[in-house]
């Protein structure tokens, strides 16, 4: 029972101890085990862990885009805007998709459909969500090739996408991203196949229509400089779960679980450790980098304990014997750890 | 904003399929070789038949063959004209009117097809089944004389039945011999391509509607789809295509129709597996999970992205089942299966076989011209596969 100040209060989207996973149901791993997140209207939420800790299947997963078989959400909830995305019908969670959660994914090369041209494929979403008629569609692909800086937009429409270069390419995806208005934008790894001054203009571009379109993003990346340049906030994921989450600043400033203060060590910089705005400085004293020993260990081999224990400096008995608990440590900074670090 | 890359936009473009497939030698003589099956098919009563095509005597100028065109005449004939005018629309007509986007010139190519292909049926579903009872063999044969007369090159009917110049060999006058009516069998021939090509492409849409439709669910949705079209495919697979031909026909009335079918309805385990193949691999690709996200629906997907992608292989395999196709449709009506009325190459065979000890020239030819035409259709098939994957080549 929410009431009407409750619902404003509510965040745009509030994903509750979602759990994925692949394989037999009895038997299966838990590629995402018991995440809660939430992302506020027009707020920016960065996720960030190693490969396979997760994020991904976190991103599907709300989007209801994992492959059933071998995938399955079994547990959980995603609201958005008050709706539980999981228990929509087939045709409900599709005029959701694209019209108000739009997703840009990892791989520009393949993310285009070869047999139609740029323009076409930005036009149907269109057509679909918009209900616009085939000439007003392909005019405002045209429209938002251009605003995503596309220069000859028009030109560009009609090419195929073996003739666009990767950042290109990823500039017509977040055009047919943001062509029909969605609420929230999950970004999946949005730069990490391109090179690194490409990087720059798309995480930039990002950033600026996300202001424009006052529209909440999901950034989802394993590099803590993409992250830090754009989001308000940042989760980090670790084996499935969410270890750590606090406001941007605070976290890079004042890590509290020891795997994000081990990822910020093993981030390079030019010097010191990465700083807010993403950019290398030259204030501070070099420093090595120090990798963090060990892997993430397999979902199938999680029992009730901290899934870290194995590669942290900090771990005791305990960590072995109970999974510690994501409590705030501060408001706003909760940390699944027995032992965070209290300072710098 | 600067320091965008364009470089792409400005590059020439990778050679078409077409460009690919022109620079092969073999598959190109393959399509010639076909491409003129479709002509003479096309063109039959023009190129062999006992009508003229020209006639005057006094009353003013007569075409005679359109006079005693029949209604499967008409539509060959027609059909022809519709495919000339449909390629030299999209040749020139953006070169007349130059203002026309290629999507407007496709409409209007369209538009174009549609009346000829509405105006076609009409008149040949209307076409009046008469008897015609002017004969002009003795202008040909030399009786009577005409101001203007001209015959086609090949100027005997398919069935005249003269019962004169019985299993004549190859001369000036019957390049292929006659048979044992004295009938020439290059006019047989010519009027019996309609029948082989006619059964390669029924045969093959038949089989391409079921087989793409059948392996695209399988291949998209998988689970208990994938499994039900899987077990359907063994089992059709198990049937002998020729014997189940053969009783089947025996229920049917015999019409080249039901051949046509029966082989389509036999053959699409090929084409479902490839395209369930091509589905499977591709639902998983990001453009596929692209689409998804961006709301589109499953039938959408599937036709709208995935099918195009996935038709190279498809469209391979149905030319080599066209050959297959044709083969059947020899071999039973050699085996005198199937309509006797339908006067293919292999039932041509089927009537000459008494006499082939004695007249090379009736096993010969007809026996060539199937042999031909799978090897122009195989040739034509392994062009277009290496044309159509070009990793596959060496």
């Amino acid at each position: 029972m929410s009431t009407e100040s409750d619902r404003k209060a509510q965040p745009l989207l509030e994903v509750r101890g979602l759990k994925t996973v692949f394989g037999p149901p009895e038997a299966g791993a838990a590629a995402v085990d018991g995440v809660s997140l939430a992302i506020g209207r027009a707020e920016a939420l960065g996720l960030v862990g190693e490969s396979g800790s997760g994020k991904s299947v976190t991103a599907l997963s709300i989007l209801r885009l994992v492959a059933d078989p071998p995938g399955k959400i079994v547990d959980g909830e995603i609201f958005f805007k008050g709706r539980d995305l999981l228990r929509l019908e087939a045709d409900a969670m599709r005029a959701v998709r694209g019209n108000e959660i739009a997703l840009i994914l990892q791989e520009p090369a393949t993310a285009l459909n070869p047999v139609m041209t740029v323009g076409s494929q930005i036009a149907e979403a269109l057509r679909l969500h918009e209900k616009l008629n085939r000439r007003d569609a392909n005019r405002r692909a045209v429209e938002f090739l251009d605003r995503v800086g596309i220069p000859s937009a028009e030109k560009t429409a009609r090419s195929w996408p073996h003739q666009l270069s990767g950042g290109m390419i990823q500039r017509a995806m977040i055009a047919m991203a943001l062509s029909c208005g969605p609420d929230l934008l999950i970004a999946d790894e949005p730069t990490s196949a391109l090179d690194v001054t490409i990087q720059a203009q798309i995480l930039d571009l990002l950033h600026r229509l996300r202001r424009e379109e006052a529209m909440s993003l999901l950034l989802i990346s394993h590099d803590l400089g993409v992250v830090a340049g754009i989001c308000d906030r940042v989760a980090v994921m670790y084996a499935g779960e969410i270890v750590e989450e606090a406001e941007k600043d605070r976290l890079f400033e004042r890590p509290g679980h020891p795997y994000t203060a081990a990822l910020l060590r093993s981030t390079p910089t030019l010097r010191g450790t990465p700083t807010l705005r993403g950019t290398p400085t030259l204030r501070g004293t070099p420093q090595r980098l120090r990798p963090i020993p060990g892997q993430v260990p397999s979902p199938s081999a999680h029992g009730a304990a901290c899934r870290f224990r194995g590669r942290c400096a900090k771990a005791q008995p305990v960590c072995g014997e109970d999974k510690p608990p994501l409590d705030e440590l501060d408001p706003g900074h909760r940390v699944a750890c027995f032992f965070p670090e209290r300072k710098v | 904003m600067t320091g965008i890359d364009q470089s792409g936009l400005d590059q020439p473009r990778p050679p078409t399929t077409w460009m690919r497939f022109r620079r092969q030698r073999a598959p190109m003589i393959g399509l010639v070789l076909l491409g003129g099956l479709f002509v003479i098919a096309a063109l039959a009563p023009f190129l062999a038949g006992n009508r003229p095509i020209l006639f005057a005597d006094g009353e003013g100028l007569e075409l005679p063959v359109l006079a005693g065109f029949t209604q499967e005449d008409f539509f060959w004939f027609a059909g022809f004209g519709a495919a000339l005018l449909a390629f030299f629309c999209s040749k020139f007509l953006r070169r007349i009117r130059p203002s026309l986007s290629a999507r407007q010139g496709r409409r209007v190519l369209c538009l174009l097809l549609g009346i000829a292909a509405a105006v076609i049926a009409a008149i040949g579903f209307s076409w009046p089944e008469r008897l015609v009872h002017d004969d002009y063999t003795p202008y040909r044969d030399g009786g009577r004389e005409a101001s203007l007369c001209v015959f086609p090159p090949i100027c005997y009917g398919p069935t005249e039945v003269p019962l004169t110049n019985s299993l004549d060999s190859p001369s000036l006058s019957h390049l292929f011999g006659t048979d044992r009516q004295g009938d020439d069998v290059l006019a047989r021939m010519i009027h019996g391509t309609r029948i082989s090509l006619l059964v390669a492409v029924t045969a093959i849409l038949v089989c391409m509607a079921i087989g793409i439709a059948l392996g695209a669910a399988a291949g998209y949705f998988g689970g208990w789809i994938d499994a039900l079209v899987l077990r359907l495919i063994e089992v059709v697979t198990c049937f002998p295509a020729f014997f189940a031909v053969l009783a089947v026909l025996a229920f049917l009335p015999p019409r080249i129709f039901w051949v046509m079918l029966i082989i389509g309805l036999l053959r699409w385990p090929g084409v479902a597996r490839l395209t369930r193949g091509e589905f499977l691999r591709m639902r998983d690709w990001d453009f596929v999970a692209a689409a998804r996200a961006m709301g589109l629906s499953n039938g959408r997907i599937m036709v709208r992205h995935i099918l195009p992608n996935a038709l190279a292989p498809v469209i391979v395999s149905a030319t080599f089942g066209m050959a297959g196709a044709i083969l059947i449709e020899s071999g039973l009506s050699f085996l005198g299966i199937g309509p006797a009325s339908c006067q293919s190459w292999g039932r041509l065979l089927s009537e000459f076989r008494p006499y082939f000890d004695v007249a090379w020239w009736l096993s010969v030819f007809p026996g060539a011209s199937i042999f031909i035409t799978v090897v122009a259709l195989n040739l034509v098939g392994e062009g277009l596969r290496d044309a159509l994957d070009p990793r596959l080549k060496k």
